[in-house]
């Protein structure tokens, strides 16, 4: 009961010890252990914003805790259309959910509504900033094909500046001691203030443009969408897109163990033709949020323990 | 002693020390006049501390946590000194909050704080950059005098 109540807002909260726990009661609810926790509980799944992935992924976790199901997939369908404050919507909701799950496009605004709820908050995604339940479950997936997350080589690659999912990463692994091969373009490079922060946990960590280069080292290359919109020059964009695409031409140079991960959906960051090979495993990632969101669930309504 | 007199002295309020030369008048703005009462102005002062220094005392008036706070971020080496009957009783050293609560505003405009009446509150994540890091978005920020309300 150690975590019943808690809002999963961002990683800057969150320590090992959590994680940890995360991953091991995430590991017992894949072998079936708990099935049926949350029978009971109502859950407000509030999608602000619309997003098929995580909806249904938190949709399928809610069934498969048993639990029953409130809420929207639009901003359209909320009263928020009606000029209600965020403030507002989220207290009314409080009063008939245990749970509320959320994504918002406006950064922050899961941390807000935590603060006027007294039901606990899970972040699905607040604009730029955090979107911690994919987090969550891209470690789950490298625990459970790694066996560990500590000392592991880790390669990082495509949009770290602006990638959400990446910074998030970025600061759990910090606490496993995991070495970061950072690869992307010179424009789209992690945030000097990750690398400080990276710098002030210990943790080693490289910065390259090529993965080929360190392909066979990787145990992990974690691989994310470069967004066209971020480059002035389409020119430019196509250039930088085509060499970070993971092909039958270069996935060689990886090892015969690392394993290809991505947040998906995927544009040209992996080619289909590539879909095959046992290195790749980001449709299976997609699965264990199944898991993760289940036993993040049954944790905080105190179901799980 | 003789520097002192160069600025009119107080005999009750702040008086607020050893500001790098030509912030004095910014602090005035960012931390305003208050009342009607008496304030003194000194700038380019020498300073053996500092080389050049300017000096504020505000007569009446002793600064409130906010205005230290937002005095901090302007100048952090400043020291205030507070006065009672013409006699230096407290002297205070600043240093840079650890936490900013309402005393600054976040630039991202798709952050929740600007979008809904919400106190803000930013978190010290590098002190040598004064570096704040935004409770609600999460952005991180060199804090310059463009972010103080």
């Amino acid at each position: 009961m150690k975590y019943k109540g808690i809002d999963i807002i961002s990683l800057h909260d969150l320590d090992r010890s959590f994680l940890d726990y995360l991953m091991k009661k995430t590991k017992e609810v894949k072998e079936g252990k708990w099935q049926n926790a949350c029978k009971g509980k109502i859950v407000a799944s509030l999608f602000f914003e619309p997003s098929t992935r995580t909806k249904l992924s938190f949709d399928t976790a809610i069934a498969l805790t048993g639990a029953s199901v409130i809420g929207f997939s639009s901003a359209a369908a909320s009263s928020t259309s009606k000029g209600e404050s965020l403030s507002d919507t989220i207290k009314t909701i409080d009063q008939y959910a245990d749970i509320i799950v959320m994504r918002h496009s406006v950064e922050g605004a899961a941390r807000r509504a935590a603060e006027v709820a007294n039901a606990p908050v899970i972040n699905a995604g607040d604009g730029a900033n955090q979107h911690p339940t994919q987090t969550f479950l891209d470690l789950f997936t490298i625990f459970e094909l790694k066996e560990r997350v500590d000392n592991l080589k880790i390669g990082l690659m495509g949009d770290l500046r602006f990638g959400r999912t990446i910074h998030s990463l970025v600061m759990a692994l910090s606490f496993y001691n995991a070495e970061l091969f950072l690869i992307s373009p010179s424009i789209l490079k992690l945030p000097s203030y990750y690398l400080d922060y990276l710098e002030s946990k210990g943790i080693k960590y490289h910065e390259l443009e090529d993965f080929t280069e360190v392909g066979n080292e990787l145990d992990v290359l974690y691989c994310t969408r470069i967004q066209r919109e971020r480059f002035a020059d389409p020119v430019e964009y196509q250039k930088v897109a085509n060499s970070y695409e993971i092909s039958r031409d270069n996935i060689e140079s990886l090892a015969k163990n690392t394993i290809i991960l991505h947040p998906l959906p995927r544009v040209n960051e992996i080619s289909p033709t590539v879909d095959d090979d046992p290195r790749a495993r980001y449709f299976y990632q997609a699965k264990n949020g199944v898991y993760t969101r289940a036993a993040l669930l049954g944790i905080v309504a105190g179901s799980i323990s | 002693m003789k520097e002192i007199y160069k600025v009119y002295r107080i005999e009750n309020g702040t008086v607020i020390d050893h500001l790098p030369a030509g912030t004095a008048l910014k602090v005035i703005e960012i931390i305003g006049k208050n009342s009607d009462d008496f304030i003194a102005i000194g700038m380019n002062l020498d300073s053996r501390k500092i080389g050049k220094k300017d000096l504020i005392k505000y007569e009446n008036k002793f600064l409130a946590r906010d205005e230290t706070d937002k005095l901090a971020l302007l100048a952090p080496g400043a020291s205030i000194n507070i006065v009672k009957d013409g006699m230096v009783v407290e002297k205070r050293k600043i240093s840079i909050p650890a936490i900013l609560k309402n005393i600054i505003a976040c630039k991202n405009p798709n952050c929740i704080c600007n979008l809904e009446k919400v106190e803000t509150e930013f978190y010290l994540t590098n002190e040598e950059k004064k570096q704040y890091r935004c409770k609600y978005c999460e952005r991180e920020y060199e804090i310059s005098d463009d972010f103080l309300f």
